[in-house]
């Protein structure tokens, strides 16, 4: 036998002996699999099917099927809805969640429908999960339904309304006779005490954009005349694309770098008191907006985006408003495709390939765990996958839960691999301006993307930097980041964190160390 | 003195379950995973009867997101987490028997010796009256309860092995018998036993995460 081949079967069988090390025990799985789908533990019944599966080898169709089971509960659809408002930071409402419990579980769907459907997006989310459909859907569906509940009014009123004027505006003469024939709509409305109501509109119309056009998206992410809508772009970008953005104006000067320069979030602001009268002395003063290269990585993106919410200052407007879909790729590649409007930038979003990319790691973050890092080939493999099941999410679900990591035991951690976990936890929030393309003042360095080099050399020089931006000798007096009018401020036990891992010679995921380390 | 067994209680088993959010890698339930989970262990998955109270400061505390920021609210599980869960638990517990969808009256001596509907009806034979004194009970059957009621609340051995937080899950059912052999417990019924027992398996780790 060839010595490559004597090398390939021990690496194989090295490689299926670790596995196995690795791999949780049947009863592990289950469990795990219960409580991330439904978010119970496994019932007593399931478990003694596991022994009958187990004792009769048949564990493999065992899970298949648990999983099946899984997905079909109304436990699971609950899970992932909530998943789903949590990621576009809507209010979970506790009135809704007390009385959708009370009705949930028991069994009555037609109750469950009317708690969860007061609000239009609530009633989508719920679409796109129980339907299973392509999770596009969310941002391109152009039919709402939910229900009006003449004794509650005050939730109901301002739901019905907004989409009630959309209707109206269909239904005017227009001077724009191209948008006349684009925004056909049509809906039902069923009298009874409670009212299901549909309100359906063209495929083709591109005032609407699923979630993006909810009165909930709407007033979560309030537009001012000053941030010109920039926030909804933002909520955009962050969650369709992955890409965080904070919204400090970098400093030109040390005595302007004191003043909180906050322009597309003022209320965000240290004191929270900064009125536009300020701002606008600030910007003119400082000479900053359109000034810096700096500023305009952000808006670059922001505003073009931010343009086709211009019409929806409450509500939604008669004319769909154009922008653009700006930004620089992943890849590198800048991208710059004109928009008619919020519509046709969901359509266009959702065929890039850093979309798919970010949904995948929402799912991996929900399922898998973020503290299992998804590596570029995995990910690849996996955007094949979520495009194959054609986005739907039980079934790539289905797919994320049957994938080794899943199936992974609970790991200890040892003490690097922990301060690995916090301090990368810790640097996450300087990524939200490092991981900014076309910034010209900073480095384009993810820095939770440990370790940042296959070159030794270069590693060096990158948590040098880090040692010395932070100041970890002097115990940080002198830091330089993050800057002074960052909205994000280092504690004091964060710090130490950050001092600790560096000087431990920043250790990785797996505890390695990255470099030698440097003790204090 | 019910307080003080409480303090006693919590200082004792706070232990095993505070594991920083940040620095493990296990996964936690979210809030209102917990109070169903808890209910799961009085046999009903049912609808949520922890939300009845406090729910808006319990989901904090239980480490689910900030709407603003999309961040858990709290980094670590922390002595609110362990107080929101022991509230829980302590009104269903109090239920037992008297709230429909929970344990029925005629099933509670069943329920605190750790059998279920699916235990083997033989085995069931020798009843214990709840308000029995655990230390009257055979220290044989008292394992045995214990170590029914493991299983329930954490699962196989298999399972608790795979967490690694014990190296042998006697370790939890030996601390749990000793726990209850000392003085604090002296005049504990079976009732009183259970509810030690049950609150210390579902504050640890290998039932709060996955």
């Amino acid at each position: 036998m060839k010595p490559t081949m004597i090398l390939t079967l021990l690496f194989s069988l090295f490689s299926s002996l670790s596995m196995a090390t690795l791999r949780a025990s049947p009863e592990t799985r289950l469990e795990k699999l219960s409580r991330s789908l439904r978010g119970l533990p496994a019932s007593l019944e399931d478990r003694i099917q596991l022994k009958e599966a187990l004792k009769n080898g048949t564990e493999n169709i065992f899970f298949d099927e648990m999983t099946s089971n899984y997905l079909r509960t109304e436990q699971f659809e609950f899970k992932l809805t909530r998943k789903i408002n949590e990621l576009y930071r809507f209010k979970i409402d506790q009135r809704l969640l007390s009385e959708y419990d009370d009705k949930f579980f028991e069994n009555q769907r037609s109750s469950y429908d009317v708690v969860e459907r007061f609000k239009a997006h609530k009633s989508l989310i719920r679409k796109v999960v129980s339907q299973n459909l392509s999770w596009d859907e969310l941002v391109l569906h152009k039919e709402y339904n939910f229900m009006s509940d003449d004794s509650s009014l005050s939730i109901l009123s301002s739901e019905q309304s907004f989409f009630e004027t959309l209707m109206k505006q269909n239904e005017q003469p227009r001077t724009l006779e191209q948008i006349i024939l684009r925004e056909k709509a049509t809906y039902e409305m069923q009298p009874s005490n409670v009212t299901p109501l549909t309100y359906k509109f063209d495929p083709s119309d591109n005032r609407i954009a699923g979630l993006l056009t909810t009165p909930t998206f709407l007033e979560r992410y309030v537009n001012t005349a000053l941030n010109k809508n920039r926030k909804r772009a933002a909520a955009v970008f962050r969650i369709l694309l992955c890409d965080p953005m904070v919204a400090a104006i970098p400093a030109k000067t040390e005595e302007a770098e004191l003043k909180d320069l906050d322009l597309v979030f003022p209320s965000n602001n240290r004191d929270g008191v900064m009125t536009e009268d300020e701002i606008h002395k600030n910007v003119r003063e400082a000479d900053l907006h359109g000034s810096q290269p700096d500023c305009r990585a952000c808006h670059e993106k922001l505003d073009p985006v931010g343009q086709v919410f211009a019409f929806a200052a409450a509500g939604l407007g008669p004319v769909a408003s154009p922008g653009a879909l700006s930004y620089r790729s992943r890849s590198g590649q800048k991208v710059m495709i004109p928009v008619s409007g919020v519509g046709e930038l969901a359509q266009q979003l959702t065929k890039q390939p850093d979309y798919a990319s970010c949904q995948v790691k929402h799912f991996w973050r929900w399922y898998v765990g973020q503290d299992i890092p998804l590596t570029a080939k995995r990910e690849s493999e996996l955007i094949q996958v979520f495009n194959s099941t054609h986005r739907r999410p039980k079934d790539f679900i289905s797919y994320l839960v049957r994938s080794p990591e899943f199936e992974a035991k609970p790991r200890v951690p040892t003490e690097n691999q922990r301060l690995f976990v916090r301090a990368t936890a810790i640097l996450k929030n300087c990524n939200s301006c490092h991981t900014q393309k076309d910034v010209t003042l900073m480095a384009d360095w993810d820095l939770t993307d440990v370790p940042y080099s296959s070159n030794l050399k270069q590693r060096q020089l990158m948590i040098e930097s880090l040692k010395e931006v932070l100041d970890t000798r002097n115990a940080g007096r002198n830091k330089s980041m993050p800057p002074k009018n960052s909205n994000w401020k280092l504690s004091p036990e964060d710090f130490k964190v950050l001092q600790r891992w560096l000087h431990s010679g920043a250790p990785d995921y797996h505890g390695q160390a990255q470099v030698a380390e440097e003790p204090l | 003195m019910k307080h003080l067994l409480l303090v006693i209680l919590l200082s004792m088993i706070a232990h095993n379950s505070i594991a920083a959010f940040e620095e493990n890698h296990r996964r936690y339930l979210s809030s209102s995973d917990v109070f169903r989970s808890i209910q799961s262990i009085f046999g009903y998955e049912g609808r949520t009867l922890c939300l009845d109270y406090e729910y808006a400061s319990a989901h904090l505390s239980l480490g689910d997101n900030n709407v603003a920021t999309g961040e858990p609210a709290i980094s670590n599980p922390n002595s609110a987490t362990v107080g929101q869960v022991t509230k829980c638990f302590s009104l269903l517990f109090s239920r037992v028997g008297n709230t429909e969808p929970l344990v029925k009256r005629d099933q509670i001596s069943n329920f605190l010796m750790g059998f279920s509907t699916l235990s083997p009806k033989s085995e069931q034979t020798a009843l214990l009256n709840p308000a029995t004194s655990w230390r009257e009970i055979p220290a044989e059957q008292r394992k045995l309860i214990i170590q029914r009621l493991t299983y329930r609340v954490l699962g196989s051995d298999e399972r608790i092995k795979d967490f690694a937080i014990v190296q042998d899950p006697n370790e939890i059912r030996d601390q749990l018998f000793d726990s209850l052999e000392t003085e604090a417990h002296g005049k504990s019924n079976l009732t009183q036993a259970v509810s030690v027992i049950l609150l210390s398996l579902i504050l640890r780790d290998e039932f709060l995460s996955y």
